[in-house]
Parts: C-alpha cells; sequence; structure tokens
C-alpha cells in the first residue's frame, strides 16, 4: 500500500512538474505574442541599437514610480500633438508577471507611435549597469541621446517645459 | 498552452498542497534543504522559488520565515539553522494579491512565547493604492488569525511599505507610508506628492486584538521603505526618506513618547540630493546596547553618492560624523543595520551588509565596529550572477548569519 502511494505521489509529482514545464513555456509563448504586437523585451546586447542612436530622448520608467506617470502623462499629451517624436521608454520591470501591466499603460494611444520597452526578465541590474553604470536606479530617469549617439543623463521628473527643451533638440 | 492543461496544472498544484497540514507540523515531516531548484518546477509555497523571504529568530532560536506565492502567504521554520524546514502552513486561506518586491514585502516579528506575527500589503484595484494586512501564528492554538486590514480609513488610497517590530512581551508595531490625506487634499483640489507615516499598536497576548491608528508625520517620500526598530524603551523608532525643501531627499527620524504619540521628527542626513523622483531605497537602523541609535541608508548627491553610516546619542538631535563606507562605483545599495547579540563590550558589535554589483556579479559585503566607532576592513560574504534578494542578518544563539536568497536556491545562512 505504502509503495502504491509512493508511486502514485511520483506519477503527480512527474505529470505535475512536465506540466509546469510546459505551462512555463505556453507562458513564454503568450507573452512573445503580446510582445509583438505591444512591446519588446530590452536585453543588455540590444542596448547599443536601441539607445545610441540620436538625437532621441529616452524615458526609464516603472509601475512602482508614481512620478513616471506623471511624466508619461506629459509625454502622451505632447505626442498626441506630435506623434513622430523620436522618444522612447523603456519599463525597468524585470518582474514577467508584471508585462500584463506594462502593456496596459504601452496600450495608449499615444505611445502606438514610438518604441516601447521593458527589461528581459530578472535583468534589471544587468541592464542598469550596462546601460550607464553611474546610474543608481533612481526613477523616472531620462537620457538624451545626440546626434553623436552620447547619452545625457537626467534624474527625476521632466515637467512639461523641461521636455519641450529637449524636444526643441531632437525635432 | 491551453487554459485546459493551466487548469489542469493549477488542480494538481491545489491537490498537492491540500496534503499539507494548515497547523503547525510535526519535527518528523520536516523536509531537507534542496539545492538549486528549476523554476519550471515551482509549486504553490515551495520556499526556493520566492522572489523575496523574511526571517525572525524566537527567543529559542528556531528561524522562522514568510514569504509569498500565487497570492497566498506562507511560514515556515526551521531548528537548525537552515539545514532543514518544517512544512509550510498556508497563512491566507482566501486568496489576495501580496506586494513582494523590493522593499515593499512581508514582514514578520516573534514574542517571547513563540507567537509569530506577520504583515504584508495587498495591492487593490487602481494603481499605487493597497492595504495593510496582518495575521499572527498562535503557537498554543496553532493556528492563523483569519487577516485584517490595519489602516482603518477605508479608502481607496495608498498604504503601503509597511514595517512592524514586536516586543517580547506582544506589543505589535505596524507602521506604513499612508495616503489618506491625499484623499483629503483631493476634495480640496489639492494634488500632495508626499506620504504620511501612520503606527498601528496592538498586543493580542493582553487582549488589544484591534490595532488602533496613529498619524506620526508628514511629507515622506511616497516610494522607499521605513526603517523601523526598538528604542531601549521597547517604543518603536522610525527613520524614513523625506522630502525636504525644494525635493531633498534626505532622512528624518524620530522616537515616540508613548505608545502613540510622536516626538518631533529630525533631520539625521544632509547630503542634500536634490531629485524629483524615486530613489527605491529606504534607510536602516538599529539601537546599540546603550542609548546609541545607528543609522545606515543611500544617497547619491553629486558630492556625496554611495552609502552613509552615523549614529546618534540624543535620539536624532545631533549626529555623529558620517562614514561614507561605499562609493558610488560598484553600485551599492541597500544596506542592513544589526547588533551582535553576543559581546562584551557594552553597545555591542554594530553590523552592516549591503549589495554591490559590479558589472559581472551580485557581491554582499560585510563591516563590524564596536559601537559604531571603529570599522574593520570590509568582506566579501558572498556572490552570485543573478537573481538575488536584498541582503540581511539574523541574530541567531549561536551567531549572526548573513540572510539572502537567490531565486531557485534554498535560502542561504551564511554564518558572519
Amino acid at each position: 500500500m505504502s509503495s502504491l502511494n509512493n508511486a502514485l505521489v511520483g506519477a503527480v509529482v512527474s505529470t505535475l512538474l512536465t506540466l509546469s514545464v510546459l505551462l512555463s513555456a505556453g507562458h513564454a509563448l503568450a507573452f512573445d505574442r503580446v510582445e509583438n504586437r505591444l512591446v519588446q523585451q530590452l536585453r543588455v546586447d540590444d542596448i547599443a541599437s536601441v539607445m545610441n542612436h540620436g538625437p532621441r530622448l529616452i524615458i526609464m520608467w516603472s509601475l512602482d514610480c508614481p512620478a513616471c506617470f506623471e511624466e508619461l502623462d506629459t509625454i502622451a499629451k505632447l505626442l498626441a500633438k506630435q506623434p513622430n517624436l523620436a522618444i522612447s521608454l523603456v519599463s525597468t520591470d524585470d518582474d514577467p508577471t508584471r508585462h500584463e501591466e506594462i502593456n496596459e499603460v504601452y496600450n495608449d494611444p499615444a505611445f502606438s507611435s514610438i518604441p516601447r520597452w521593458v527589461y528581459a526578465p530578472n535583468q534589471a541590474k544587468q541592464l542598469q549597469h550596462a546601460i550607464d553604470s553611474t546610474w543608481q536606479g533612481e526613477l523616472p530617469r531620462s537620457y538624451y541621446v545626440d546626434e553623436k549617439g552620447k547619452r545625457h543623463g537626467h534624474s527625476g521628473l521632466l515637467n512639461e517645459k523641461q521636455l519641450k527643451m529637449i524636444i526643441s533638440l531632437i525635432e | 498552452m491551453t487554459q485546459l492543461m493551466k487548469n489542469i496544472c493549477f488542480a494538481l498544484c491545489m491537490c498537492l498542497l491540500a496534503q499539507a497540514p494548515t497547523a503547525l507540523a510535526s519535527d518528523h515531516s520536516k523536509h531537507k534543504a534542496s539545492s538549486q531548484m528549476p523554476s519550471s518546477a515551482c509549486t504553490a509555497g515551495m520556499m526556493a522559488c520566492a522572489k523575496t523571504i523574511s526571517s525572525v529568530v524566537d527567543k529559542h532560536g528556531r528561524i522562522w520565515s514568510t514569504w509569498s506565492h500565487r497570492q497566498h502567504l506562507y511560514l515556515n521554520y526551521s531548528d537548525d539553522v537552515g539545514q532543514s524546514y518544517s512544512t509550510p502552513m498556508r497563512v491566507n486561506q482566501v486568496a489576495e494579491k501580496i506586494s513582494t518586491r523590493g522593499e515593499n514585502r512581508p514582514k514578520i516579528g516573534a514574542d517571547e512565547h513563540g507567537n509569530i506575527y506577520l504583515s504584508w500589503v495587498t495591492p487593490l484595484s487602481k494603481r499605487f493604492t493597497a492595504n495593510v494586512r496582518f495575521s499572527y501564528f498562535s503557537i498554543s492554538k496553532k493556528q492563523f488569525s483569519v487577516p485584517v486590514t490595519i489602516n482603518n480609513d477605508n479608502l481607496l488610497t495608498g498604504h503601503s511599505f509597511n514595517e512592524m517590530v514586536v516586543t517580547q512581551a506582544g506589543d505589535v508595531y505596524i507602521a506604513w507610508l499612508d495616503g489618506r490625506a491625499k484623499v483629503a487634499a483631493a476634495k480640496q483640489g489639492i494634488r500632495l506628492r508626499s506620504s504620511e507615516i501612520y503606527l498601528a499598536h496592538a498586543n493580542f497576548e493582553q487582549g488589544k486584538n484591534v490595532f488602533d491608528n496613529n498619524y506620526l508625520a508628514k511629507g515622506t517620500c511616497v516610494c522607499c521603505r521605513l526603517a523601523m526598530g526598538l528604542d531601549n524603551r521597547e517604543l518603536p523608532m522610525l527613520m524614513w526618506r523625506h522630502v525636504f525643501g525644494d525635493n531633498y531627499r534626505d532622512h528624518g527620524f524620530l522616537t515616540m513618547k508613548n505608545q502613540a504619540q510622536a516626538n518631533p521628527m529630525q533631520r539625521v542626513s544632509f547630503e542634500n540630493w536634490q531629485v524629483n523622483g524615486c530613489p527605491h531605497q529606504g534607510p536602516s537602523i538599529v539601537k546599540g546596547g546603550d542609548d546609541r541609535v545607528h543609522m545606515s541608508w543611500f544617497n547619491n548627491a553629486d558630492d556625496a553618492s554611495g552609502l552613509f553610516y552615523g549614529y546618534s546619542d540624543d535620539n536624532g538631535r545631533s549626529m555623529s560624523n558620517t562614514y561614507h563606507f561605499a562609493t558610488k562605483a560598484n553600485n551599492p545599495e541597500h544596506p542592513f543595520l544589526s547588533r551582535g547579540a553576543a559581546s562584551a563590550q557594552s553597545g555591542g558589535m554594530i553590523q552592516l551588509v549591503w549589495r554591490e554589483y559590479n558589472g559581472k556579479a551580485f557581491v554582499i559585503k560585510y563591516l563590524k565596529s564596536i559601537r559604531g566607532d571603529n570599522w574593520e576592513s570590509e568582506r566579501v560574504v558572498a556572490t552570485a550572477q543573478q537573481g538575488v534578494d536584498y541582503p540581511y542578518i539574523l541574530q541567531h544563539p549561536s551567531g549572526s548569519y548573513l540572510h539572502w536568497h537567490v531565486v531557485g536556491e534554498p535560502l542561504a545562512l551564511i554564518k558572519l
């Protein structure tokens, strides 16, 4: 009886592990489908192509940062008037369970014309360091990428006046 | 993966979970700590899969740990410093969201009887809104109380970054960043960009079973944890990142007049980091064996960036010289202070751990000092490539232990 129980438990665990692997793969596929439409994952190897070409304004933000949403609201307002501004958004939330929530933010029609990125899973510190080893992770963080591809960083909320000034550099 | 398969997998998880007791497990049911766990094998209540783990040592040296998985909080214990663990017990029987990222994570405390107190934050429907929740595990009844909401304003607003301390006599203090003033201000057309600190108190051993809510301070940064400890009167003391003047994110500190009323806030850091944003890095405090309060914090002013230490012998009215012990170069973050339990020196051994990232690996560093006056050379106590939680220190009868967690691996307890 004991061995039968063990065998049953073993079978259940084995099935569970198999299903877990499949489930995990299924999640990846599901996220890929969403990402293809809305948001791409930023990996360390992508940084040069995403962040080294200017003039461009890159806004780093997170779901945990109230000031970031103030800045995103202002950017949405500016994009509504000028949809083709050279602005990119990068979410620093590297927890894949939050990607759906990020997609909801990125679903704002105002952002439909600009590149939108999210940190690849479990890569927050690696990406932060690779983007800017002098940046300590505070948000919002903005980079003005000049015509030579040099990034100029700023920490803290940019108000509408400041954003318009930067936009005058990237138009 | 179809929804049907997900449902089957979920059902199997729940089936296995149902075999776990909801009351305290016997010593015979202990689980051996396993080696690294593939993420695909994570099932409900599996400690190794937790993003963050919080632990406390009770009077008898039992290490209790809590973590969340799929909207449930779990609790287990180890009587052999992490060599083996009891079967996890599920705290909340009704699933609810539980914040478990970074600094906003479940908290755990113990009283002299071995009762275990748990507090966590449950996000609500609207962004940046949440409630502070609480349950305790009665060691005599071997059961959890039904979780309750601590904040008593019944408002859909922010209540987060909870901290909890528990005295040996069972006084439970929970502090958090509170947004009720924002709601009141909004009704008058004013937009508040800072939070308030509230403190709740109860004592279940003495029949005070309902938490009161008391306002302590206003003008805090909205996105950093509080640091809370007990002073020599067994009353709470708090330190937090405050907003001074035009967005200078330095630190405030206060002690309590009594269980409900605070003394005025004292400013205790002066790096003058001006930023209108989220540092996401709160401070750490611990009392010495004397009246000295030890403090550590992160700051990022142009001419003063990295980790800092200082102490006060007069409850924050004046501060010692600042010790800038970790500079910006290696991305130092999240200092944690602790006082070694066994020390012949008056005031005790003060210990510090923090995390750095050097571009290739996470490094946990350690410093110690007698009373905070002179510090020994730092040493590296752990490294990992990725998935590293913040470091803490547990004071156990057998010594001081680094408490850190690499996702997918067993909780590491490394003797310092």
